[in-house]
């Protein structure tokens, strides 16, 4: 029996079978300016030629999953012919979900799973359940792992202690890559062109210039210097979609400081956004929400848990999420943490080398794990008993 | 249990709406836990016709998730957003993303230089609220 691996984000969905590789496809169908009656499904977006004012029609809202018709149809398209070509009644399914889903989500999905596409058998799972299992697994000395996973929507910390998840400890954040991404598309509308529009070629300026800033007022000094001096600064070339087909940033040799570019290319120039967007995550309270930064919600996270087991969440932080790829992101979290715990604790923070399919590899290896046909829900169990069983066995 | 898998053999997609799902489900063996009785609303309902099944919306799931019995100490989703940070808010201008000393006290603006005060003076009042929602200031009271 095949065992298919779905780590179902809000962004992107990591699939792949427990023997094969992870390939990471957009979870969302796509409409386009050129062709405004045809819908994309997933990595349809290949396909469309002219991606400027790309639509999103996404499954999740604020993180969960509610618009199933999208799902389903992006479902119907990764089980597909042309994708996975999944024999159902063959299959099981490791599928993951939010942390405290809602109750009729996990319904909804159960019957989803079980009663139209028949899987044989399914596991539903949080993505930090994988994550922590990956970690053990790698890390089999490791008493505890506290999973930061900082995602689309939102960022969520939670701790493990052998295996086990402590719901007391679990903390949400909201913000995530969305919210990342739609301030950066506001202060560039504001401050220099009209992008409100262009979601994906905004996002594609986030994951190029953004990077989150060590000593963020040396930073912002540097941010305000006029010309050569300003080091900080950027000039990214937007894309044109005929002759450039993707943004990038100009080489500071080539770079203009007074004056307009001869060559008609359009540009943006950034400096101090680069850093004060994903300084965000740290400080949600500079844009009016109010929460704790991600260090400090990890202390707070972690000092409402048993004391003997502080010293070992300490030590095993891990990274997953694509909010954590942005450059000095695991040094700015682990100075941060250091200035806020107890000095004669030990503190550590994994970057792993895909912190986007981490989660995914965890799931792989949990499908290989020897008990794993005792975790999951077949068919015949929830013909006879329903969402009970799956109630009881998953641990959400 | 043989009827339920030559259906999902004609369908290997998946049904999508939720039409022949029913007949797979009236054919097959009903599963014990679901009413015998119940007629889907898209099927002979009041919302006969409409292809899709409805769902509920996020404002109404999380209204009824409210209406739980929830103990004082029992985490869910309203419980585990982190509480307000400790540190003091950084204040940047609204027009360039500078560090701000100062606030316009006619628009709640915050500005770095004299310039960039005189251009906040010019700004037109729907563009100053844009500012100020983007950080969420717009209500009055702070």
């Amino acid at each position: 029996m095949a065992t298919l691996v779905l780590d179902n984000g809000a962004y992107t969905a990591k699939i792949g079978y427990s023997q094969e590789k992870v390939s990471v496809i957009p979870n969302c169908q796509f409409r386009s300016k050129t062709s405004r009656l045809k819908t994309f499904t997933a990595n349809q977006l290949d396909e469309i030629k002219d991606p400027s004012g790309l639509f999103y029609i996404l499954p999740f809202q604020k993180g969960y999953l509610v618009n199933w018709d999208v799902q389903r149809k992006v479902w119907d398209h990764l089980f597909g012919k042309e994708m996975f070509k999944v024999e159902f009644a063959d299959t099981s399914i490791i599928i993951t979900e939010p942390y405290f889903n809602f109750t009729s989500i996990q319904e909804s999905m159960n019957e989803i799973l079980f009663e139209e596409y028949q899987f044989q058998s399914a596991l539903r799972t949080n993505t930090g359940s994988l994550s922590a299992h990956h970690y053990f697994h790698t890390k089999p000395s490791e008493l505890c792992c506290l999973v930061v996973d900082s995602g689309f929507s939102f960022t969520h910390i939670s701790p493990y202690c052998r295996s086990k998840k402590m719901k007391e400890g679990v903390r949400r954040i909201n913000v995530g890559g969305k919210l990342l991404t739609n301030h950066l598309k506001e202060i560039i509308s504001y401050r220099q062109l009209h992008v409100m529009d262009e979601t994906h070629v905004i996002n594609q300026v986030k994951e190029d210039v953004c990077y989150v800033s060590q000593q963020f007022y040396k930073d912002m000094e540097i941010a305000q210097m006029k010309g050569e001096e300003n080091t900080v600064m950027r000039d990214y070339v937007l894309p044109d979609f005929s002759s450039i087909k993707k943004g990038f940033c100009k080489p500071r040799e080539e770079m203009v400081f007074n004056g307009k570019y001869k060559t008609g290319e359009q540009i943006l120039r950034l400096a101090n956004e680069r850093f004060a967007v994903p300084e965000m995550l740290f400080h949600p309270s500079d844009i009016g929400i109010q929460e704790m930064g991600i260090s400090e919600a990890i202390v707070h996270s972690i000092e409402s848990l048993p004391e003997e087991m502080q010293p070992h969440f300490y030590q095993n932080i891990v990274l997953t999420g694509g909010n954590t790829l942005f450059p000095g992101f695991r040094e700015r979290l682990e100075a941060e943490l250091r200035s806020l715990v107890p000095a004669h604790l030990p503190v550590s923070v994994l970057l792993p080398a895909n912190p986007i399919s981490y989660s995914w590899e965890g799931g792989k290896l949990l499908a290989h794990n020897p008990d794993y046909d005792e975790m999951v829900v077949t068919r015949e169990d929830y013909e006879e008993n329903g969402h009970c069983i799956c109630e009881e066995k998953f641990d959400l | 249990m043989t009827v339920v898998e030559t259906v999902s053999e004609v369908k290997p997609a998946g049904s999508v709406d939720s039409g022949p799902t029913a007949t797979a489900e009236s054919t097959a063996k009903p599963p014990p836990f679901k009413d015998p009785s119940f007629m889907h609303s898209g099927i002979g309902g009041a919302a006969a016709g409409k292809k899709n099944r409805t769902w509920k919306n996020l404002k109404q799931i999380l209204a009824l998730e409210r209406t739980l019995p929830w103990k004082l100490n029992d985490p869910n989703y309203y419980n585990i957003d982190a509480p307000p940070s400790l540190k003091p808010a950084k204040k940047y201008s609204d027009i360039s993303g500078l560090p701000a000393n100062y606030t316009d006290p006619q628009t709640k603006l915050r500005f770095t230089s004299s310039e960039e005060f005189s251009y906040i003076r010019l700004l037109p009042t729907d563009v100053v609220t844009g500012y100020l929602a983007l950080r969420k200031a717009t209500c009055i009271v702070p």
